[in-house]
């Protein structure tokens, strides 16, 4: 049924305007001027007048037509934007449903990465943390260390004895020196390799508990 | 004159060949004569008394197995022929038992004489122990072929067992004691003499003031130093020794553990005069070498 009136009215529309062309016959631009309601009055308005006058019937049918048309227009432009938005509004709604989600969307898109960050930063932090605990561990130790090689005692830490370039002396082959000296590695050699307990002597093992009847 | 200088160094020569072939004998006889040669007899004794010993050993051994053997066949059996075979058979080992206690003894006491250490007093007093110790088991040995059953021989066993519990025992571990104490003695005796003689040695080497003879005040004190050290060490092992003999003369009756007690005072005592005797080698080393300046 709309469809139709919309026909209808166009129809009707395209008769005017073939009318007006026709009683005017003021070209494209007159028609123009005239559809928008500033041209016809302000190039001619005379020859409007004298139009109107001489006729009345068809001059109310004129501008009707033209602002039936403008309101028609108006209408159909308001009609159809209340049609577009009765029929865009579930969109636009959904649409709108859509970019909010789309934000909610991005905002837990944005949380997530955000979480994952501070977690890897938090990571991050116990890590460079437990790095440098070990390494102040590890420098104390070697600190502890090192205070006991720089600092050594005489009784812990054996020290080899400077050594001392010799060579022989006058007594090197005095004769009483190395009678000594002999007898002393003599003396030494009975004390390593002489035991006072001799195996060879020791009491020998004897059956004494002799019984004759049992 | 050709003539009279040949014949003059033939002559030299003919006398310092015969000088020096009859004068050195003669000095080493005068050295055997004084200390070697009685050395050199006890050594032959000991070895002698130990080989006599060894083999009594084995006859011992063999008496046992032989008495064993007759002792298990008269058990079994118990016939007239068995019981005298047992009888045979225990008067022989019960005489060589004896016979191997008396020939220990005597290789005991002859290696308490080839000790240089050993001093004459405890020589004597250990013998007439052992003396007597012998003396009892010739005794007994005198009264086996008396003993008419295996009864009187078990009696016999039983008298012998005894006596070696109670005395023979005590006596050889006394020898023993006495040995081990005299090998200290000795040790001592040659380090203190080893000692004397470096000591006496630096000291003329101390007062020598000529160049190169002399050594410096820090090489002097350095061995004074050592030779000091060497006294101290020496001085425990000596306190140490003699608390061990004071023991071994006061403990008339010694255990096996008392024995070795006392043994271990003369090896602790024995380790200080190791100690001393390596100080000794080190210090001659550094009076033998100079330092290079």
């Amino acid at each position: 049924m709309k469809l139709n009136k919309m026909a209808d009215t166009q129809s009707n529309s395209n008769q005017t305007k073939k009318s007006t062309v026709k009683v005017i016959g003021g070209g494209f631009s007159k028609w123009f001027g005239m559809l928008t309601g500033r041209g016809a009055s302000q190039s001619n308005p005379i020859q409007v007048q004298n139009s109107q006058l001489v006729d009345k019937k068809n001059q109310p049918l004129e501008e009707d037509s033209v602002a039936e048309d403008i309101k028609k227009a108006k209408k159909l432009l308001s009609l159809g934007m209340q049609k577009f938005s009765k029929s865009a509004g579930p969109s636009v709604q959904k649409g709108k449903e859509m970019e909010s989600k789309g934000v909610e969307y991005a905002k837990k898109v944005v949380d997530i990465d955000f979480t994952k960050k501070a977690v890897k930063i938090f990571l991050v932090i116990i890590f460079v943390l437990i790095i440098l605990f070990v390494a102040s561990r590890v420098l104390d130790l070697t600190n502890k260390n090192g205070g006991d090689t720089n600092v050594p005692t005489p009784t812990n830490v054996p020290t080899a004895p400077p050594y001392k370039r010799t060579e022989p002396s006058i007594y090197d082959k005095d004769a009483t020196i190395l009678k000594i000296e002999e007898d002393a590695k003599v003396l030494l050699n009975e004390i390593v390799g002489k035991s006072l307990d001799d195996d060879s002597i020791s009491p020998p093992n004897l059956d004494v508990n002799i019984n004759f009847e049992r | 004159m050709v003539r009279k200088c040949v014949f003059l160094f033939i002559a030299v020569s003919v006398f310092l060949l015969t000088y020096g072939h009859f004068v050195r004998p003669s000095n080493a006889q005068e050295e055997t004569a004084g200390t070697t040669a009685p050395q050199r007899q006890t050594k032959i004794n000991y070895d002698k008394s130990y080989q006599d010993y060894v083999l009594k050993v084995q006859e011992y051994k063999k008496a046992h197995e032989l008495y064993v053997t007759a002792k298990a066949q008269y058990l079994r059996i118990k016939t007239q022929k068995s019981e005298s075979t047992l009888m045979d058979a225990g008067m022989t080992v019960l005489k060589v038992r004896d016979e191997v206690i008396i020939y220990y003894l005597d290789t005991l006491m002859n290696r308490l004489k080839d000790t240089d250490g050993a001093t004459d007093a405890s020589i004597k007093m250990l013998q007439t122990k052992a003396d007597e110790e012998v003396k009892w088991y010739e005794t007994h040995i005198l009264s086996l072929p008396t003993s008419s059953s295996l009864t009187d021989l078990t009696e016999d066993s039983t008298e012998a067992q005894s006596r070696k519990k109670d005395n023979t025992d005590k006596l050889i571990y006394e020898i023993l004691l006495n040995i081990s104490y005299a090998v200290t003695e000795d040790y001592s005796t040659r380090f203190s003499d080893l000692l004397g003689a470096f000591t006496q040695k630096f000291d003329i080497i101390r007062a020598d003031t000529r160049e190169g003879f002399a050594f410096d005040a820090k090489k002097v004190a350095l061995i004074d130093k050592y030779i000091d050290e060497m006294e101290i060490i020496i001085e425990r092992s000596n306190d140490k020794r003699e608390t061990t003999y004071v023991e071994i003369a006061k403990v008339k009756y010694k255990t096996v553990a008392e024995y070795n007690s006392l043994l271990k005072s003369l090896i602790e005592a024995t380790q200080y005069q190791k100690d001393a005797t390596f100080e000794l080698i080190e210090t001659i080393g550094e009076v033998k070498t100079d330092e290079v300046k």
